[in-house]
């Protein structure tokens, strides 16, 4: 009994290739090297000459307001996946439903900020290690620097206008 | 009979195996980068050395020339139900800063586009 047990299950095994599956998805963007050479600047001193000298090109950079914006990122996830997907039957049309039964992961997200006056002098430095849940929410207590982060990326791909800044000019750099 | 089975075992198992590259523009050398010095190159020699950057960005009192070639290994396993990826992007980067009069007043570089690893989702 147990014999034919194994193989049938043998046997459905290739069948449920196509609508069972397990995946693991390992992620890795840029190294955190430039980030550990953070230390190293001072606000009021490091000059943007040093800064790059010291740390290397940013990975965005953008004017805002009167300051000159440099970030620094390193991404690395892991995400463990279990999905079930069926055909659904519908005479002439081919569709599918994809049932999503089990996520997990971990995403560690690395990032520098620093804001340069127009004398070229470090004015704010900012770092921060964001972890996230399995969930996707970030456990930083602020993430209002990854906020910042996504909008400032999206304006210097040019996918946001520059103007969108104008609304709070009279504000002080978002920290 | 014994290697034949272990031999279409095998080939069941790489059948779903896969590796790939991307890599975009071309790399500069370590050694042209290093030409490039603060408060004597001009943009000129920058675009002659370099080529065209990537991104020009508009700073306050100056302008920076983005030079950006990334390089993304992927590898993969799919075993009937199981599927194991992995992804790494890695850049080589320059990033040079030039006044208003066309001098390069800071320069910045990086070359770890050769650090992207294929390898096991979990690395």
């Amino acid at each position: 009994m147990n014999r034919i047990g194994a193989a049938l299950l043998a046997a459905a095994l290739p069948l449920l290739g196509g609508c069972l599956s397990f995946s693991l998805e390992g992620s890795r963007d840029n190294l955190p090297r430039a980030l550990l050479q953070i230390h190293k600047l001072e606000a009021g001193r490091t000059t943007l000459r040093e800064a790059l000298e010291k740390l290397g090109p940013p990975d965005v950079l953008l004017r805002v307001h009167e300051l000159d914006r440099l970030y620094y990122v390193s991404w690395d996830s892991l995400h463990f996946k279990f999905s079930i997907s069926a055909p659904i039957p519908i005479p002439g049309r081919s569709a599918s439903t994809d049932a999503f039964i089990l996520g997990v992961g971990s995403e560690e997200f690395r990032l520098a900020r620093l804001e340069f006056d127009r004398k070229g002098i470090l004015r704010y430095i900012q770092t921060g290690d964001f972890s996230s849940t399995t969930h996707g929410e970030y456990f930083a207590i602020d993430n209002r620097i990854v906020e910042t982060f996504l909008e400032d990326r999206a304006r210097a791909l040019g996918m946001l206008p520059q103007d969108d800044d104008d609304d709070d000019l009279d504000a002080p750099p978002k920290k | 009979m014994r290697n034949v089975i272990a031999l279409a075992a095998a080939l069941s198992v790489l059948n779903g195996c896969y590796v790939s590259k991307k890599k975009d523009d071309r790399p500069w050398a370590a050694e042209i980068v290093a030409r490039i010095e603060v408060g004597k190159t001009t943009k000129a020699d920058v675009l002659r050395l370099l080529g065209p950057p990537k991104q020009i960005i508009r700073l306050l009192e100056s302008e920076a020339y983005m030079y950006i070639a990334p390089v993304e290994k992927n590898s993969g396993l799919v075993l009937l139900v199981l599927n194991l990826s992995r992804s790494d992007r890695q850049y080589d980067a320059v990033t040079v800063i030039i006044n208003r009069q066309d001098v390069v007043t800071a320069v910045g570089s990086r070359f770890s586009a050769d650090e992207a690893e294929y390898g096991p989702p979990w690395d």
